[in-house]
C-alpha cells in the first residue's frame, strides 16, 4: 500500500508539474481531473490499509467533488470565453516555468523534513510530494493571469494539502472533510461566475487587466 | 436542540424564507425580522455565557470570548442590515436596483452572518476553518454587489487571496491535528477545542510550531494582517456601506479569533514567547504599513479600511504584550473599533448618496450639508483615531500602560508612535472633509431621513466606553482577557 501510493503521489506531483506548463484550458483541466482522479485512489487505498470506512465516503466525495462535478464548471467557464475570449496570454515561458518549479520541489523536499522526521512509511514516501504539489499549486496561481488557470491553481493546492492530510493523519475528521467539500464546491462555482463575469466586463479572463484599485 | 444550533438557524431560516418569499416586496421585512430575532438570541447567549461560565452543548462551544464576539456580530449585523433599507432606498425607488437582486442581497448577508456565527460557535478548530472560508465564500458576493468593474476586480481579489490564505490556514490546522498524534503523554487525536486545550501542554511543539506560522499566514490574510492586507482596502471601499461596516466591524475581528485559538494553544505549550513575539511584529507591521495610505490617500472608504488595518494591528499587538491588562485593552479595542467602524462606514453610504463620490478632494463642508450624518461622521473619525472621551482612546491608552507596566517599552514606543501618526492622519482629513466648504451645488439634507435614530445606539454606547464603563461591563471584559490569558473555568 505504502508503495503504491507513493507512487500515486508522484504521478500527482507530475500532473502539477505539467500544469505549470501546459497553455491550452482543455489540457489543463484533463491535468487537473487526472490528478484529481489519482488523489480518489489513494484515498481509497488509505482507507483500506487502515480499515477505515469512513475513508471510503471520502474517496467516492473526492471523485464526485473534484474528478467529475469541478470540472464540469471548468469547462462551463471555459465556454463562457470561446465566445468572448481574446488572443492567448503572455505569460512565464514554459521553460523558465518549469525551472522555477524545479526549485520549488526542492525546496518542498527540504521543508518537509521536520514532519516526515516523526511519521512512519507513509508519511516518508508520500508527504514531501504533498507539499511540493502545495506549493507548486501556490506558484501556479501566482505567475497565471488567466482566471480559469488560477482556479486551477487553487485545486492543485487543495489536492496538495489534501494527500498531505491522508498521509500524515489518514484523513481528517469526517465533519471536517464535509466542510472541505462543501467550500471547495462552491468556492469554485462562485469563482467560475465571478470569470464568467470578468469575461462580460473586461472581454477576457485576463486577471491583468483587474489593475484600477490602488492606494 | 440546543439553543446554539438555533442561533445560528435563525440567519438561515431567514435566508430560506427570502428564497421562497412569493412577493418580493415583502424582503426588507423579513430580513430586518430575521436579523432582530436574531440580535436577541444572540444576546441571551451573551447574558447566558458570561453569567453563567462556558457552554458546551454538543457541536458547540462558546466561553467568554465567543460570547463577546457572538454579541460584536449580532449587534453590528442587525445595525448593517437596518441601514441597508437606507442605503439602497433611493436605487430601488428609480428601479435601478430590482427587488429581484435586492433579496439576493438580503440572502448572502443572511448566510454571511450565519458563517460568522459559526466560527465563533463551535468547539472543533477544522470546523471552524471550513465556517471561516464559508464566510469569504458567502461575502464574495455582497463585496461585488454592484457590478462595476472595480467591484468586480475587488471580489475577484478579495475570493482568490482570502482563498489562498485560507488554504494555507487549513494546513496550518493539519499540522496541529497531526501534532495530536504525537502527544507526549496518553491522550486521543482530536481537532475538538477541549480536547486540544487540556493538552495543550502535551502536543509535539515542533509541528505546532510550523502549523501556527501557516494559521498566522493563513487566517492573517483574512485579518488584514500586512504584507497579506492587499486586498482589503479594495473590498471595504468597493463592497456596499453596510457590507463595509460588517466585513470591518466583525469580520476581521472574527479572523482574528481564529488566529487566537491556536495562539492559547502554543502558548500553552511552548510558553508565551514563541507566538506573543510572532503576533507583535505583527502587529507593529500592520500598523506601520498602515500609517503612509493614511497619510496620503485619496478615497473616503479606504481611508477608513486603512484605519481597520491599523485597529487589526494595535488588537494583535496587545494580544502579543502578553498580560491581563493588555488583554483587556484589546477587548475593549475591539467593542469599541465594532461600534465605530461600523457607524462610520454606514455615514460613508450617506456622504457618497450626497456627493456622488467617494473621492475625498470633491467632499467638504459635511457639517453644512449633512446637518446628522456630518458632525457623526467627523466625531468618529476622531473617535478611531483614539481621541478622548470615546471607547478607544480608553482602550489604546490601556494598552499602552500595559506596554510599559509590561516591560516590553522599546516596541510600546513604536506602538505609540505608530498611533500617533494614524491620528494626525484622520484629524487632517476629518477636519477638511466636515468643516471646509461644500460646493453650491450639494443641497443640505440627510438622505436617510431615519439615520439619526439608527446611530444613536453605538454613539451613546462609544460615549459609555469611554467616560465611565458600567460595572457589568468591566466584569465582561475581564472574562474575556481572562481566556486570552488561557484560564480555564
Amino acid at each position: 500500500m505504502v508503495n503504491l501510493v507513493g507512487s500515486l503521489s508522484v504521478l500527482m506531483l507530475l500532473c502539477a508539474l505539467s500544469l505549470v506548463a501546459l497553455r491550452r484550458y482543455n489540457s489543463s483541466i484533463v491535468a487537473v481531473s487526472l490528478q484529481s482522479l489519482l488523489l480518489a485512489v489513494a484515498t481509497a487505498l488509505v482507507a483500506h490499509a487502515m480499515g477505515n470506512r469512513e475513508g471510503y465516503l471520502a474517496a467516492i466525495l473526492t471523485l464526485a467533488v473534484k474528478a467529475v462535478a469541478i470540472p464540469f464548471i471548468l469547462h462551463w467557464v471555459k465556454g463562457r470565453t470561446d465566445s468572448g475570449g481574446g488572443p492567448p496570454l503572455k505569460e512565464l515561458s514554459p521553460g523558465w516555468a518549469l525551472l522555477v518549479a524545479g526549485l520549488v520541489v526542492i525546496l518542498a523536499y527540504q521543508s518537509a523534513s521536520p514532519v516526515t522526521a516523526l511519521g512512519g512509511v507513509l508519511i516518508r514516501a508520500s508527504f514531501p510530494q504533498a507539499m511540493s504539489i502545495l506549493l507548486l499549486g501556490l506558484f501556479i496561481l501566482i505567475v497565471r493571469r488567466s482566471a480559469l488557470l488560477q482556479i486551477i491553481g487553487l485545486l492543485v493546492m487543495e489536492n496538495g494539502l489534501y494527500l498531505s492530510a491522508l498521509t500524515a493523519t489518514g484523513g481528517m475528521p469526517v465533519v471536517v472533510e464535509m466542510g472541505m467539500f462543501l467550500d471547495l464546491l462552491v468556492g469554485v462555482l462562485i469563482m467560475g461566475v465571478f470569470s464568467s463575469r470578468i469575461v462580460g466586463a473586461f472581454r477576457s479572463l485576463d486577471t491583468d487587466r483587474l489593475h484600477k484599485l490602488k492606494g | 436542540m440546543s439553543f446554539l444550533a438555533g442561533l445560528l438557524l435563525l440567519p438561515l431560516l431567514t435566508a430560506g424564507l427570502l428564497y421562497v418569499v412569493p412577493d418580493h416586496r415583502w424582503v426588507g421585512g423579513i430580513a430586518a425580522g430575521g436579523s432582530l430575532a436574531t440580535l436577541a438570541a444572540g444576546l441571551a447567549v451573551v447574558v447566558r455565557v458570561f453569567g453563567g461560565g462556558p457552554w458546551r452543548a454538543g457541536f458547540f462551544y462558546v466561553d467568554a470570548l465567543g460570547a463577546f464576539m457572538v454579541g460584536c456580530i449580532v449587534g453590528v449585523a442587525a445595525l448593517a442590515n437596518l441601514y441597508s433599507h437606507g442605503y439602497f432606498h433611493r436605487s430601488l425607488g428609480d428601479g435601478s436596483l430590482s427587488l429581484q437582486r435586492f433579496r439576493g442581497y438580503h440572502l448572502w448577508f443572511q448566510v454571511f452572518v450565519a458563517s460568522m456565527l459559526l466560527v465563533v460557535t463551535v468547539a472543533n478548530l477544522g470546523v471552524m476553518w471550513a465556517a471561516m472560508e464559508a464566510t469569504t465564500l458567502a461575502s464574495a458576493f455582497l463585496v461585488g454587489f454592484s457590478g462595476s468593474q472595480g467591484a468586480l476586480e475587488a471580489s475577484w481579489k478579495y475570493i482568490v487571496i482570502c482563498t489562498v490564505g485560507i488554504t494555507l490556514a487549513l494546513f496550518g490546522v493539519i499540522l496541529t491535528y497531526y501534532a495530536s498524534f504525537h502527544l507526549r503523554g496518553p491522550g486521543v487525536p482530536s481537532l475538538d477545542w477541549l480536547t486540544l486545550r487540556d493538552e495543550a501542554g502535551e502536543l509535539n511543539p515542533g509541528l505546532l510550531r510550523l502549523g501556527f506560522i501557516f494559521i498566522l499566514v493563513g487566517f492573517g490574510t483574512k485579518v488584514g494582517l500586512a504584507p497579506m492586507h492587499t486586498w482589503l482596502p479594495d473590498a471595504h471601499s468597493q463592497a456596499p456601506s453596510p457590507v463595509s461596516g460588517l466585513l470591518s466591524g466583525v469580520l476581521l475581528p472574527t479572523a482574528l479569533y481564529g488566529v487566537l485559538r491556536f495562539h492559547l494553544l502554543l502558548v500553552k505549550d511552548l510558553g508565551p514567547a514563541y507566538s506573543s513575539h510572532l503576533l507583535l511584529l505583527f502587529g507593529l507591521v500592520s500598523m506601520g504599513v498602515a500609517v503612509p495610505f493614511i497619510l496620503l490617500q485619496g478615497e473616503l472608504k479606504r481611508l477608513l479600511a486603512y484605519s481597520s488595518l491599523e485597529h487589526m494591528g494595535v488588537v494583535t499587538f496587545a494580544v502579543g504584550l502578553g498580560t491581563r491588562l493588555a488583554f483587556y485593552g484589546a477587548a475593549l479595542q475591539l467593542l469599541a473599533h465594532a461600534l465605530a467602524k461600523s457607524l462610520l462606514f454606514f455615514c460613508a453610504g450617506n456622504i457618497m448618496e450626497k456627493y456622488g463620490t467617494q473621492k475625498l478632494p470633491k467632499i467638504a463642508g459635511l457639517v453644512g450639508t449633512l446637518p446628522w450624518t456630518g458632525p457623526i461622521f467627523l466625531l468618529m473619525v476622531l473617535a478611531v483615531a483614539g481621541m478622548p472621551p470615546f471607547g478607544l482612546f480608553l482602550s489604546e491608552l490601556t494598552i499602552l500602560r500595559a506596554g510599559f507596566a509590561g516591560g516590553a517599552a522599546m516596541v510600546t514606543v513604536i506602538f505609540l508612535f505608530l498611533l500617533a501618526a494614524v491620528f494626525a492622519g484622520l484629524a487632517f482629513y476629518a477636519g477638511r472633509v466636515a468643516l471646509g466648504k461644500a460646493g453650491s451645488n450639494v443641497p443640505r439634507g440627510e438622505p436617510v431621513r431615519w439615520f439619526p435614530y439608527l446611530s444613536l445606539a453605538p454613539l451613546l454606547a462609544l460615549l459609555f466606553l469611554g467616560l465611565g464603563i458600567p460595572g457589568p461591563l468591566t466584569a465582561g471584559l475581564s472574562q474575556v482577557a481572562a481566556v486570552l490569558g488561557g484560564v480555564t473555568p
